[in-house]
């Protein structure tokens, strides 16, 4: 009881402190959304894709790209077949971007996942939005296209 | 004790102080803008004029950062706007941006994904059947996936659907093999 209105008071003002800064992240440069240990990446996006996201979507990064797959009972087409796997999961979209009629979106991914994600830049890339509130990781399939 | 809570009192008006003025942005016009014209990154820049400003008009400003950060707007000059002048709710107005919020929508476990369709705005769109063009024949890829929502972007109908991630993969490969073929259910029940 003694100490109860310093209490109420230093209570009062660490909500109000955190209220004002989650309030105020909406309102950062794309610099100072990046998280410590992060990177935002840039992604050319086409203009269906960008019509279904905005900053703070959830998305995950889809590759295609020709592969030779050897499977059962099957010889190795000399062609290759067309491949799709997940390259990102759960991935936060930090800003969306127009440039000389070009969308681009600003992902949040560590320095290792944006080594990778450059690398896959020569393929085609898309994307696919999810719930934010899904964050379950899973591994996938790769999927190809049958003959 | 009561020092104590005065002393807490104090200390949090800087803090909130400190909060508003370093994470707020403001903008002006880096030329003549003209009334009906489009608030853009092209003709308006972050100016360092915010510690000027009271918290009373940062709040308004707020509204005004939204807009460059959140595409679901377009702001608008309501009168012709000179250069260095500041961008104020005074001089703008802006308009709802037609981009669907979905993502809340979206089930757990599954993913929306835009396809590009040869449907036309008024038809009504709950699921589609998702097919391949192969030589001369279709192949159903996907049956009555359901449709969140649609736009229209550069003349063609885009839809959202939502399927699980392994379908949606399969469609990326297919899109990058030939040509989809994308028609409206026959039977529209919610998947």
């Amino acid at each position: 009881m003694k100490y109860m209105k310093s209490l109420i008071a230093v209570l009062v003002f660490l909500i109000a402190f955190v209220s004002l800064n989650a309030e105020a992240v909406n309102d950062l440069f794309l610099g100072q959304k990046i998280p410590f240990s992060y990177r935002a990446f840039p992604l050319e996006i086409s203009a269906e894709e960008a019509s279904m996201v905005s900053a703070g979507s959830r998305i995950d990064i889809l590759m295609t790209f020709q592969a030779m797959l050897k499977r059962s009972g099957r010889s190795i087409s000399q062609k290759g077949e067309i491949v799709t796997v997940t390259l990102l999961q759960n991935i936060l979209v930090l800003e969306t971007s127009k440039i000389q009629n070009k969308n681009y979106i600003f992902v949040n991914i560590t320095p290792r996942d944006a080594q990778y994600l450059a690398l896959a830049q020569e393929q085609t890339l898309n994307i696919s939005l999810r719930n934010p509130k899904d964050r379950k990781i899973a591994p996938m399939p790769v999927a190809f296209t049958e003959d | 004790m009561k020092k104590l809570f005065i002393l807490s009192l104090i200390s949090f008006i800087p803090t909130a102080l400190f909060c508003q003025s370093v994470y707020t942005n403001v903008f002006e016009a880096k030329q003549d803008i003209k009334k009906g014209s489009l608030i853009s990154v092209e003709n308006v820049m972050a100016t360092t004029k915010q510690k000027q400003v009271n918290i009373e008009t940062l709040e308004e400003f707020k509204t005004i950062e939204e807009l460059f950060t959140n595409t679901r707007f377009k702001l608008f000059a309501s009168q012709d706007i000179l250069k260095g002048d500041l961008i104020t709710p005074q001089n703008t107005a802006y308009t709802a941006f037609k981009k669907p919020v979905l993502d809340r929508q979206i089930k757990p476990d599954t993913r929306l994904y835009a396809l590009p369709t040869p449907f036309n705005a008024e038809q009504k769109i709950k699921a589609v059947d998702i097919l391949f063009k192969s030589d001369g024949q279709l192949k159903t890829l996907a049956a009555n996936v359901k449709v969140l929502g649609k736009r229209r972007i550069k003349k063609k109908i885009i839809v959202y659907i939502q399927t699980d991630p392994l379908t949606i993969q399969k469609i990326c490969s297919y899109r990058e093999k030939g040509t989809l073929a994308v028609k409206i259910s026959d039977n529209q029940s919610d998947k």
